[in-house]
């Protein structure tokens, strides 16, 4: 029997002739946190609301500790939803807020109340119950919207880019929060999201959404240190990637011609590459050490430094190499000691073929 | 900024049981059924009470009344014996005379006070002004028309305070120019309304834009704020054509009746001649009329600009 | 031409209109107390004989009767329709909505005679005319576009995620539109109902073509008018205007008053900007 708590499987959602979902396969394990990202228009949202019931699938099959949800309308699932606009009932106070999707299942009124205190409790919001939700601020309107989806003690609790529209203070303080609530909780979270920092910040498991269906997932860690397509790469930023051509190939080594020079790779997963064949060979830009002499590691092209962007405890710098492309290399204040970054100063760029590695080119 | 409290929580094992998902219903239906009871009725309820009666009114043009009884059939008769009399025709081109004046009228009386309202009132002053407007648009017309003949009248208001000041009295009753009141009467609320809510919409850019350039304030009402404003004039001017051509309350009661219009002309036939049928010709004549005008008002209003 | 003086000039004119709107109601009200027969300057003395005499016509009160019953069912008759049609707009997308539309909003724009015709006409041929009953089919047509126009302008201000969250958490359709809609209209159909109830009270065309022997009060006014001159006149036409003053001026208050609340409900529960401490 699967340990799986959600299962979508080939799920496709089509809005008059155009696919905003196609062909989906997730999984998402009990008490597992994952991040659905991706750029606008991937569907992330849209798979979200299917899992919500807020949409019905046109084709494909979802399911929720083992029970086939797909046709089910979404009053009679329970997977509450954060929204990102918190949608809180404003005829309502707080405790009419909280207590809304137990009232709707029939919980007799001294278990609602009970409940109620005991989530607003949690969530440190003691003494709001009769309060109205106009008057609250934004980190405590957000605590009720969780307060509100929690309450019915669902299996997995949706989460619509919740903390988008806060400043980054408070998101990040947010943040620590809801992590803290999952792990305390153990149920499983799904949250969708475009921000980088929060789904590698918070995620046990990433997924990358591109056209409506999954790019790559996997730990956060994992997907950071090798996204497995050009996609992925740029969509993550800060790395290289440089067209190839594969030269020879062994168990150890993969050698490549580009336009900026021959390199040298780790080896694909999978085995070594054909000779002949297109790749990308991704270069992440903290992997990649400036010098000013030569010969440093074994791949190294020669550029001038074009601009640079201060970025707190790192610095991007912009590159030009011979033919017009750029790289982008990220060095901490400590490398700074020993290099003086000048406009229009010559550089060595290298890296280790560790450093390095090829996905398929798409 | 509170914490969350580190409160056990309370086991999820012991609830999860309570909420077990609910045998599974057939959905579409459920939810189709919701959907058709806020749909249906309203549909229902104006096809059979609406466009029914309006598709037998085209019927009934072709029924016959013999000894005072309606009796289905299929005969030209009705439509050959009104569109060839001559009384029909006077009556109808006086009724679209009459209403092209009124709709004028209405037009150009609206658009300074329209234009009071959106351009020279304080925001509250504009709520008031509007809230006022709304009132005589919704009561009473008749007894505002009747009121009329307080005014107007040989005894009159108008007439007393001319006597009073040493005028002679004038014949203000049953004439042309007091329909033409009593049409304005009904029709001014609307029109004024209409023009005002399209004055405010006129994005005020284009009015400094112009003042910019140096037209005058004349010109920058002509040449600017008018154009901007064509589709709401238009629109009102149309429902004054609309209600002005249909009434029959004005032209009887103001206008003396003996220049009868076609709304006049249905009512006798309906209720003094009990010919059902002669009258759905007039009514159709009416309507079709109506139609042509609404067409070409419309696509006046949103015809692109050249 | 200064602005200031071409402002009083159109301040002065807006009152001109003003005043040609409601002087003659002024008129009747004055003249309605007023002794003399004729409505004559000078004026004579003050009396209520004439709302005596109204008060006393049978004719009248079966009148105001039948009034009272017909704008109430036609009210609430038209309130619950034009709610289900605004709310099939603002939820459902189908083919053929634009008809569905226009049936709704078009018979205000048919001229109150032909539809008398044609209901006279159709009604009477099933058999349902000439009674209260025809009348209230027949202004539940003509008012259910006003209740529906008011309705969606309001469900258009709704947060549209709202009745999402709603049954996300559990509500049913029928369970969310109590518990979400419903709050959110309740003003706005109680507004709906003066202001069609107002509509029904004033019509008189359809009314006098398909009630037979069963006349409203306008249509009362209608009878009087054909018939003599008389200073009665006056004082119904004042009761009425009144009446039907009141429910539109009632109706206004409780729509425009929402309008602001709901300005301020925005301005808290705008969510783009949450952290409003």
């Amino acid at each position: 029997m699967n340990s799986s708590l959600v299962q979508l499987v080939d799920v496709s959602k089509t809005y008059a002739g155009a696919a905003a979902v196609h062909n989906l396969n997730l999984e998402i394990a009990h008490g597992e946190f994952v991040a659905i990202m991706g750029p606008s228009g991937c569907g992330k949202t849209t798979a979200l609301r299917m899992l919500a019931g807020l949409e019905t699938p046109t084709s494909g099959t979802i399911r929720i500790d083992g029970v086939d949800v797909s046709g089910r309308a979404s009053w009679q699932r329970n997977t509450p939803m954060v929204w990102q606009s918190l949608a809180l009932f404003p005829f309502l106070s707080v405790a009419g807020n909280v207590e809304f999707g137990l009232r709707m299942r029939g919980v007799p009124k001294a278990q609602r109340q009970r409940r109620v205190r005991d989530w607003l409790s949690r969530l440190g919001l003691d003494g709001f119950a009769d309060r109205s939700v106009e008057e609250l601020s934004g980190g405590q309107r957000q605590r009720v919207a969780l307060a509100r989806s929690l309450v019915t003690e669902p299996p997995v609790l949706l989460l619509d880019e919740p903390l988008s529209a806060l400043d980054h203070h408070l998101s990040l303080k947010m943040q620590g929060e809801l992590n803290r609530l999952q792990r305390e909780l153990g149920i499983a979270f799904v949250y969708v999201t475009h921000s980088h920092s929060e789904a590698f910040a918070m995620a046990d498991r990433v997924v990358i959404m591109a056209k409506g269906s999954v790019e790559q997932c996997g730990a956060p860690m994992d997907v950071f240190n090798r996204p497995d397509s050009r996609f992925v790469a740029e969509f993550l930023g800060n790395n290289n990637i440089f067209r190839a051509n594969v030269v020879a190939a062994d168990e150890v080594k993969v050698q490549l011609h580009t336009e900026n020079g021959e390199f040298t790779s780790a080896p694909l997963i999978s085995g070594p590459p054909k000779v002949g064949s297109s790749l990308d060979l991704v270069v992440r830009a903290d992997r990649i050490s400036l010098t000013t002499k030569a010969g440093w590691a074994t791949n190294e092209v020669a550029c001038t430094l074009v601009s640079e962007e201060f970025i707190g405890s790192t610095i991007n710098g912009h590159l030009e190499m011979a033919g017009g492309k750029h790289i982008v290399v990220q060095l901490n204040a400590r490398d700074l000691e020993e290099i003086d970054l000048q406009v229009g100063r010559q550089f060595y760029a290298s890296w280790h073929p560790e450093d390095c590695h090829l996905v398929a080119s798409r | 900024m509170h914490h969350l409290s580190s409160a056990a929580p309370t086991p999820l094992t012991e609830v999860s049981t309570s909420f077990e998902l609910k045998a599974i219903a057939p959905q579409s239906s459920g939810r189709a059924g919701f959907a058709l009871t806020h749909a249906l009725p309203p549909l229902a309820w104006q096809l059979a009470f609406f466009v029914g009666p309006l598709l037998f009114l085209l019927v009934l043009t072709f029924w016959s009344v013999h000894n005072f009884r309606l009796e289905p059939a299929f005969e030209m008769g009705n439509w050959k014996r009104m569109l060839t009399q001559q009384h029909v025709w006077d009556t109808y081109l006086r009724t679209v005379m009459g209403a092209a004046v009124s709709t004028v009228l209405a037009t150009v009386l609206a658009f300074p006070a329209a234009f009071a309202i959106a351009f020279r009132l304080s925001e509250n002053a504009r709520r008031a002004c509007l809230f006022l407007l709304v009132v005589p648009f919704f009561t009473s017309y008749l007894v505002r028309v009747y009121s009329w003949q307080v005014f107007l009248s040989d005894e009159g208001l108008i007439n007393s305070l001319l006597t009073m000041t040493g005028f002679e009295t004038r014949r203000l009753l049953n004439t042309d120019l007091a329909t033409q009141i009593g049409y304005l009467t009904l029709s001014l609320p609307l029109v004024v309304l209409i023009q005002a809510m399209s004055l405010l919409l006129i994005d005020s850019k284009l009015i400094e834009a112009a003042r910019n350039l140096g037209c005058g304030p004349m010109r920058v009402v002509f040449a600017v704020i008018v154009p901007a404003a064509r589709v709401g004039i238009t629109v009102a001017a149309l429902f004054c054509f609309i209600f002005s051509f249909g009434d029959f309350v004005s032209p009887l009661y103001l206008g003396g009746g003996s220049s009868p219009t076609l709304s006049i002309l249905i009512v006798d036939t309906t209720k003094a001649g009990q010919q059902w049928p002669r009258a759905a010709v007039l009514a159709l004549l009416m309507i079709s009329t109506l139609m042509a005008v609404a067409w070409v008002m419309t696509a006046f209003a949103y015809r692109k600009k050249t | 031409m200064t602005r200031k003086i071409s402002g009083v000039i159109l301040h002065a004119y807006l009152a001109l209109v003003l005043l040609f709107l409601f002087a003659p109601i002024g008129a009747s009200l004055v003249f309605s107390f007023n002794s003399d027969r004729f409505p004559t300057l000078p004026l004579g003395s003050f009396t209520l004989d004439w709302y005596a005499a109204v008060f006393s016509d049978e004719r009248v009160l079966e009148a105001l009767v039948n009034t009272l019953i017909v704008s109430t069912a036609s009210a609430t008759l038209a309130t619950a329709l034009g709610f289900g049609a605004a709310y099939t707009d603002y939820r459902y997308q189908f083919s053929g909505k634009r008809l569905y539309l226009a049936l709704g909003l078009l018979p205000p724009t048919v001229p109150a005679i032909i539809l008398g015709l044609a209901m006279l006409a159709y009604l009477s041929r099933l058999g349902l005319s000439g009674s209260r009953l025809s009348i209230v089919i027949a202004h539940t047509v003509i008012c259910t576009p006003f209740a529906m126009a008011l309705v969606r302008l309001r469900l258009s201000q709704i947060d549209a995620s709202l009745e999402q969250a709603a049954w996300n958490l559990g509500a049913s359709q029928w369970a969310a539109l109590r518990y979400v809609i419903l709050p959110f209209t309740a003003s706005t159909l109680c507004g709906a109902w003066l202001l069609t109830m107002a509509v029904s009270f004033d019509e008189f065309a359809i009314a006098w073509f398909v009630g037979g022997l069963s006349e409203t009060l306008p249509v009362r006014v209608l009878g009087f008018l054909q018939g003599q001159v008389s200073p009665r006149i006056n004082a119904i036409g004042t009761l009425v205007f009144g009446v039907t003053t009141a429910l539109v001026v009632v109706a206004q208050l409780i729509l425009t008053r929402r309008l602001s609340l709901r300005r301020a409900e925005e301005r808290s529960t705008n969510l783009n900007t949450p952290f409003s401490s």
